[in-house]
């Protein structure tokens, strides 16, 4: 009997906060959205954030942000999409370009990384200048040389789209379409992307063996690589400076956003998962092959006194181990990643980087 | 007519509520009664709230600032107009914290309303900006919607103040003043406290059941107090970092209490 009344009690106490919030916007039960459960990798750490934490990841909100990822009306030409220079097959970076094409030919001064396993990755961009995956894609909105838009007009455009509006609703069971909305939802599509499925990660796994060449190859990254890009996400997502001297944008990378003249030329650690396609390499493309990167830390001139200090005492390549290394690269390839329809545009979209 | 039904479902409820609290209180000891008799207090102090509006007077040389056609002048005899001039105001504070964001316009939205409980309080004190944990916490809406113009695309952040108009001592492009001042990650933390004591005491009770407050903002303070600012020598700052850190002092100047209204 007691019992029955502490409970009683408990939610005559919850019947006030019901009552309040029973005003508030009504959502739409008929609709609910369907919840994904994200899932971390075996053997991976946990998120450097819960993102999903504040937005419920749901499949229907995953099918809006895929929507929009790969939607031209996002940029001011109606052409550019997050898609065209984050291309599925090439691990979501631009193919084959140093620098990708914005609206009316123009260029961006960085070559566009990659898009895999960004829920555990701090900050966005290579000088870490976003530190939510939900407000990155302000920054390539509104840039003059990339989508060149306003996020008021993106919004006019996508509320005089009916598709858009049964969307909307489906995902966040309420009709009303804004800027929070259309930006979580883009973070549902892009915080989903996630590459761990290499043939590394299969043998790993125990399901196969690597050749020797390919063995060799993992020693020679162990030895030589790991201390900056360490296994499994093969990046400690820091920020380092490796001897690129300054392009002829001036760009400063890391100081630009925190002004210390301590970080100058420093950049974020990228990812090697998928290192295999996403040639250019650096944050301005300047290599275009992995052989041209191997050869610059070969050369690295350790006297420099602003170049990273793991950098200095890295063990050097010999002539002989970079092809093995590179053999061991080709493992991070996960084409199951780069090929999952999920991840792919339900129609096709135009493409500016051919 | 949806408004009404909806206040008399929820006075009926609320009488429920009181109605069995009373039958429980009859039935029960008295640690129960003692519990009820919290929810109680909160349910009541939550009808006995009052409501405070803040108006922000922006002022320079004296005068009501007019949008472009008006023409000041700072401490350094540099002539200026202004055509935009909005900030962030957040977490006001009177006797407990109230977690709100309002974004101030002077050519627009320049008051704004919270719930305050019934009380007598001598002073007020906010911030001047948004809070760091606002800054790291993505896509948001209302007054944080990224659609106010108030936020950094490239360096994550919103803009704690935007000072834009013209003056020919700024050497810039079209003789502009472009102020943007933001950033919230230390040590260029730009969000500044100000702290304003009442001439006389804010009272909400059963008689007064609003107040207002009037805050007079000198625009004069902001280019010559803690630090100087001279048109001439910064006409256009719109990154965060240590010029913008510094400037934001000022704002601790800016903002001085003109009335205390009990209606």
């Amino acid at each position: 009997m007691k019992f029955i009344f502490t409970i009683a009690l408990f939610l005559f106490a919850a019947l006030p906060a019901l009552v309040l919030s029973s005003f508030k916007e009504e959502p739409d039960f008929r609709t609910k959205p369907k919840p994904i459960k994200f899932i971390t990798p075996r053997g991976w750490p946990k998120p450097a954030k819960d993102i999903f934490a504040q937005n419920k990841l749901t499949e229907e909100g995953f099918a809006l942000g895929k929507k929009l990822f790969y939607d031209g009306n996002l940029s001011l030409d109606g052409q550019t999409s997050c898609g065209s220079c984050h291309q599925q097959f090439a691990a979501f970076s631009t193919f084959d370009h140093d620098l990708s094409h914005g609206i009316g030919n123009s260029f961006t001064e960085r070559n566009a990384p990659a898009l895999f396993n960004l829920a555990w990755m701090p900050a966005l961009h290579w000088d870490g200048g976003i530190n939510h995956i939900e407000v990155q894609p302000l920054s390539p909105i509104t840039a003059h040389n990339e989508m060149g838009e306003t996020l008021a007009n993106i919004l006019i455009k996508i509320k005089s789209d009916s598709s858009y509006r049964r969307l909307f609703k489906k995902a966040f069971s309420s009709p009303t379409i804004t800027s929070e909305k259309l930006l979580k939802a883009l973070a549902q599509f892009t915080g989903s992307l996630v590459s761990c499925n290499s043939r590394y990660d299969q043998f790993k796994g125990g399901k196969i063996k690597l050749t020797g060449a390919e063995e060799k190859g993992y020693q020679v990254y162990k030895t030589s690589c790991a201390s900056c890009h360490p296994e499994p996400l093969f990046t400690d997502y820091t920020y380092r400076n490796t001897g690129m001297d300054l392009n002829r944008f001036n760009d400063v990378g890391r100081q630009r956003i925190t002004n210390l003249g301590s970080d100058s030329l420093k950049f974020k650690v990228p990812s090697l998962r998928n290192v295999q396609y996403t040639a250019p390499y650096m944050h301005d493309g300047r290599f275009n092959s992995l052989n041209m990167v191997i050869n610059h830390y070969r050369n690295i001139n350790k006297e420099l006194p602003s170049i990273d200090p793991d950098l200095r005492n890295m063990r050097p390549i010999a002539e002989k181990e970079a092809q093995f290394l590179i053999y061991f690269l080709y493992t991070l390839t996960d084409t199951s990643f780069t090929k999952n329809k999920r991840f792919s545009p339900d129609r096709p979209i135009p493409l500016k980087h051919q | 007519m949806m408004i009404k039904r909806k206040t008399s479902s929820r006075l009926f409820v609320y009488r429920l509520y009181v109605f069995v609290s009373l039958q429980i209180l009859r039935r029960r000891g008295f640690s129960r009664c003692a519990i009820m008799l919290i929810f109680f207090i909160n349910v009541t102090s939550l009808c006995a709230q009052g409501k405070l509006t803040i108006h922000f007077n922006h002022l320079a040389n004296g005068h009501k600032i007019i949008a472009k056609t008006g023409l000041y002048h700072n401490s350094f005899d540099e002539l200026y107009s202004i055509t935009k001039y909005k900030y962030y105001v957040s977490n006001f504070s009177l006797k407990k914290k109230l977690h709100s964001i309002f974004l101030i316009d002077a050519f627009g939205s320049d008051s704004l309303q919270i719930p305050i409980p019934a009380g007598n309080y001598n002073s007020i004190s906010f911030l001047i900006g948004v809070d760091s944990i606002h800054n790291v916490a993505g896509a948001q809406s209302g007054a944080l919607d990224p659609l106010n113009d108030m936020f950094w695309t490239w360096n994550t952040g919103y803009v704690t103040w935007k000072l834009e108009g013209f003056s020919d001592s700024s050497h810039a492009d079209l003789h502009r003043i472009e102020q943007h001042i933001g950033g919230y990650r230390h040590p260029y933390n730009t969000a500044q406290s100000v702290y304003l004591v009442f001439p006389k005491p804010l009272i909400i009770s059963k008689q007064h059941h609003a107040a207002d407050i009037i805050i007079n903002c000198l625009l004069d303070e902001y280019w010559n107090s803690i630090v100087a600012n001279k048109i001439s020598e910064q006409p256009v700052i719109v990154a965060p970092g240590i010029k913008a850190a510094k400037l934001s002092q000022n704002f601790r100047k800016i903002f001085k209490i003109d009335t205390i209204k009990n209606k």
